[in-house]
């Protein structure tokens, strides 16, 4: 398993490197004079050489890189267009984000999970049917428009829920989870869907498979040939799939949180390009992609746990 | 009283294209500590035949008949019932010991399990045993293996645990289906060695379901040969051998390779679809001794000397086939 | 020696093949009833200032936030639009994204991910790592980089999408030449000396169409969405150009008032989605070379 981590860990951090690079670009290459923003109303030339300087923009790019990326690395992001820094804000925005995509994700693989196996061990049988059904309009509803749906329903005409805002979790436990609910759920459908199929298919394929027969003739109960034998053979594929839908569920934070107004790190983003706050923009993406790196490496550790045949290494005597 | 006797067993699967008849109308009996034979071609039905004694099939499979194990009809018996004697009483052992293990458990916890479901053995006790069962199947340093994975096994030691395996409850009956085929020949002797082992110490009735009559010749009391989900032959081994009597047979023989008769023979042409059941001997279109009767009549099957049964309209041992 | 291989009764495969495809097509209604709806939607793209009872952007100040009618079918928007047609016409700016963001994915994923299938080796490893870099991008951040950069509009939000797209393409097609690789025909086809770009051209490619198509059929209904999102959120399609995106941007602000107003436009997204959803779903059943042999 070693090795296979220390691989995995390596190229993880060849990419953290390379989009870093593409984040640093990719600033630069925006319209404008950075100087011109920084320097807001006063356009007097000595006054933009004197910022060009204290920002290090006269140094040629390689030099500017190596400094951004190692303060980066400590944690200075630098100050936003309210002089403000830029770590801090999204060490504050960070955690709200995080706590809805927990939720959603905790919501997304129960019910896709379950579905997917009871659709799978039911095929072609009436709840195989409906789930299927039911993911198709999962996969195909614009989750952000179900969000519409639901605060007309829960929010406008019942009064149930909220249809907006943010309580912390310490401040208001109840208040927190009533505020989160429907983003949660929002969220979660896309990923539900996705992973009611995945499993279905898994399932499918290891009910299929020589070893799931062999169970059975080895006079095993439905629940053990299914619960174990099955299933935990699907969960390895069904891991590295919930790997691939991360770059969705941040995007779907962005829109959920954008619909429910709820103060996070997918609404700082959308702040940022708004104000056209770029020294903002370069730090939000920059933590979004090595997030996405970090949390993939940690699918990838779960993968190795649940497959011995990585975990453990070959055939000493073949 | 035959430990095993089956009836008028048929199986059909229903596919996408159409049904597909995999086995037609077979019957035999196995008897208590004897090992039975059974050899085709792939997709002979062979497989397919045992497999649906337990029910191990598809649910696209719909299978009629009776084999009455015990007292009971296995094919009418219910899930529970069944699951009781499945790996308790009847025990398979599979072609791909590759595939046949599951690859997220240690080889342990899976001889373990069937020991635990069975015979209700604590955690300890299934383990104690499950090495003595390791041991038993002359794998080395079973105290080592037992907490292996499949993937660190070789092919032949895997095959020994799902020999292992089947064996943990003593079952009555053993079915090993095509046990050495995917192995390489030299495990292949091991294995088959293996089984002679077993029906001398524990008095297993097996069902050895080859390809090969080479398999067969030493270990098999009876052969049965099978063409196109019907029985064409049946007899002792050594009558077979002697004096085949289904140009099918015959054909086989040829493909044995035996020391002093040169090149290995092959049978022409290939098994039938079986989309529909021929009126007609299936083997005809590859058969040359096959006339207008072959074409147009399903042969019975007939005892042509004492515990010689064949189906064929024109039987005995010459070899045109193979010629 | 007399005896009939049961190949040779066979008829030419390839016909056979055909001829079994749509017969497995013909008996998925609910990919028929998606092959349909989706044709729809893009004869209503295609032709929606013929269809449309009104022109997108022509206001009705007599009838505000109006009920539907037989004037107005379902009803108008805060200004007195015809929402009917404005989701008429909304269908071209979906439809656009969602079949330009694919060809433009698979016009940059499908050869990089035959090279890096065919040629394996290092060149694979960096296209490995270049992909997984693109991954750490998802479509939303590249879109909101885009849209900084060179300002929002239709055409940035497709290339954000195609991007969006591609990574999962390159493996899907890097994994098929993998496989398409060791098969006997390109086999013979490198023994008989045949060159690279031919190989990949004539037996790599062809034979990895059929999966492609359903990644195809697929990746336009994801566009489809991504599309409304980024309308949605003003990086994609600027009013006063309909968008379904932008319908239910506008209608956010009325939805105690008119609550149909959101209703409408996620309606079409849904069904226009779920359309090709239906349809990559029938056709990955029956192209399934399991189940196809």
């Amino acid at each position: 398993m070693g090795g296979f981590l220390l691989r995995k860990a390596g190229a993880a951090l060849i990419v953290v490197f390379l989009s870093s690079i593409v984040v640093f670009i990719g600033i630069r290459a925006l319209p404008g004079d950075p100087a011109v923003a920084l320097g807001a109303e006063n356009r007097d030339p000595a006054v933009m050489a004197a910022i060009r300087h204290s920002y290090g923009l006269d140094k040629p790019l390689p030099v500017q890189y190596v400094k951004w990326i190692s303060k980066a690395l400590r944690g200075d992001l630098g100050l936003d267009s309210r002089q403000l820094p830029v770590g801090h804000t999204i060490v504050t925005r960070l955690p709200i984000t995080l706590e809805l995509a927990f939720l959603a994700v905790l919501v997304g693989t129960s019910i896709g999970v379950l579905a997917g196996v009871i659709a799978a061990v039911r095929r072609g049988k009436l709840s195989d049917h409906s789930a299927t059904a039911t993911a198709l309009v999962g996969l195909s509803v614009p989750h952000f428009w179900l969000g519409l749906m639901m605060i007309i329903v829960f929010a406008v005409d019942l009064h149930w829920l909220p249809a907006s805002g943010y309580v912390s979790f310490r401040a208001h436990p109840l208040g927190n989870l009533e505020h989160l609910l429907m983003p949660a759920l929002v969220l979660g459908t896309g990923l539900s869907a996705v992973l009611m199929r995945q499993t279905r298919s898994a399932m499918l394929n290891s009910l299929s498979a020589d070893y799931v027969r062999t169970a059975r003739a080895k006079g095993l109960s439905e629940r053990m040939v299914v619960g174990k034998h099955a299933l935990r053979n699907s969960l390895i594929t069904v891991t590295t799939v919930i790997g691939l839908q991360l770059g969705a569920l941040i995007s779907g934070a962005v829109i959920t949180e954008q619909i429910f107004v709820i103060p996070g790190f997918g609404r700082l983003t959308l702040d940022a390009v708004n104000e056209r706050d770029y020294t903002l923009l370069q730090g939000v993406v920059l933590v979004a992609a090595t997030g996405y790196v970090v949390v993939n490496l940690l699918v990838d550790v779960a993968y190795s746990l649940l497959n011995p045949r990585i975990r453990v290494s070959g055939a000493s005597n073949q | 009283m035959s430990l095993l006797d089956v009836e008028g067993l048929s199986v059909r699967f229903d596919t996408d294209d159409g049904p597909v008849h995999a086995v037609d109308q077979l019957s035999f009996t196995l008897a208590d500590g004897e090992v039975l034979g059974v050899v085709g071609e792939s997709g002979c039905g062979k497989s397919v035949s045992f497999m649906s004694l337990l029910r191990l099939l598809p649910e696209t499979a719909s299978v009629s008949g009776t084999a009455r194990f015990d007292g009971i009809d296995l094919l009418a018996a219910s899930n529970a019932r069944l699951r009781a004697i499945r790996g308790r009483r009847i025990a398979f052992v599979f072609q791909e010991p590759m595939t046949s293990l599951n690859p997220a458990f240690k080889v342990g916890n899976q001889i373990g399990e069937v020991l635990r479901r069975h015979l209700s053995l604590s955690r300890a006790d299934a383990r104690r045993r499950t090495i003595e069962l390791l041991d038993l199947v002359r794998i080395p340093s079973p105290e080592r293996r037992v907490d292996e994975y499949p993937h660190q096994l070789s092919g032949g030691m895997r095959q020994r645990v799902m020999i292992a395996m089947a064996l943990a409850c003593d079952p009555k009956i053993l079915i090993a289906d095509e046990p050495t085929t995917a192995l390489d020949v030299t495990i292949q002797a091991g294995i088959l060695d293996l089984m002679r082992d077993i029906r001398e110490r524990l008095g297993t009735a097996i069902v050895l379901i080859t390809h090969n009559l080479g398999v067969v010749a030493d270990v098999a009391d009876r052969v049965l040969v099978m063409y196109a989900g019907r029985k064409v032959e049946e007899a002792p081994v050594h009558d077979l051998f002697a004096r085949p009597q289904h140009p099918y047979t015959v054909g086989l023989l040829g493909a044995v390779p035996r020391p002093g008769s040169g090149r290995l023979q092959e049978i022409p042409g290939r098994v039938p679809s079986l989309a529909e059941l021929p009126k007609a001997c299936a083997f005809a279109p590859r058969c040359p001794r096959a006339d207008e009767l072959s074409h147009s009549q399903v042969p019975e099957l007939r005892e042509i000397e004492p515990r010689h049964f064949v189906a064929c309209f024109h039987p005995g041992p010459n070899a045109e086939v193979a010629a | 020696m007399g005896f009939v291989d049961a190949s040779s009764t066979l008829i030419n495969p390839r016909a056979r093949r055909r001829r079994l495809l749509r017969k497995r097509f013909l008996r998925r209604p609910l990919a028929i009833v998606g092959l349909v709806v989706a044709l729809t939607f893009i004869v209503c793209a295609i032709f929606a200032p013929v269809i449309a009872p009104y022109s997108a952007s022509a206001t009705d100040f007599n009838a505000l936030l109006a009920h539907s009618s037989r004037h107005h079918l379902l009803g108008t928007d805060e200004l007195g639009r015809d929402v009917l047609s404005r989701i008429l016409w909304g269908a071209r700016a979906s439809i656009e994204a969602g079949v330009f963001s694919t060809l433009l994915a698979m016009a940059v994923a499908v050869p990089i991910g035959i090279i890096a299938g065919y040629y394996r080796g290092w060149i694979d490893a960096v296209i490995a790592r270049l992909t997984d870099v693109l991954l750490a991008f998802p479509f939303l951040v590249v879109a909101v980089g885009l849209a900084a950069i060179l300002g929002p509009s239709l055409t940035n939000a497709t290339i954000a999408l195609g991007i969006g797209a591609a990574p999962a393409l390159i493996r899907v097609a890097r994994g098929e030449a993998l496989a398409l690789r060791e098969e006997d025909y390109v086999r013979a086809a490198v023994a008989n000396g045949a060159s690279d770009v031919r190989i990949l051209i004539r037996h790599v490619l062809p034979n990895m169409l059929s999966t492609l198509i359903v990644q195809a059929t697929v990746a336009i209904p994801a566009a489809i969405i991504g599309e409304a999102v980024l309308s949605f959120l003003g990086l994609g399609v600027q009013p006063p150009t309909p968008s379904w995106g932008v319908m239910l941007a506008d209608a956010q602000s009325y939805l105690s008032q008119a609550p149909r107003l959101a209703v409408y436009p996620g309606i079409a997204i849904f069904l226009c989605s779920l359309s090709f959803n239906l349809l990559g779903d029938g056709l990955r059943d029956i192209l399934d070379p399991r189940t196809t042999r």
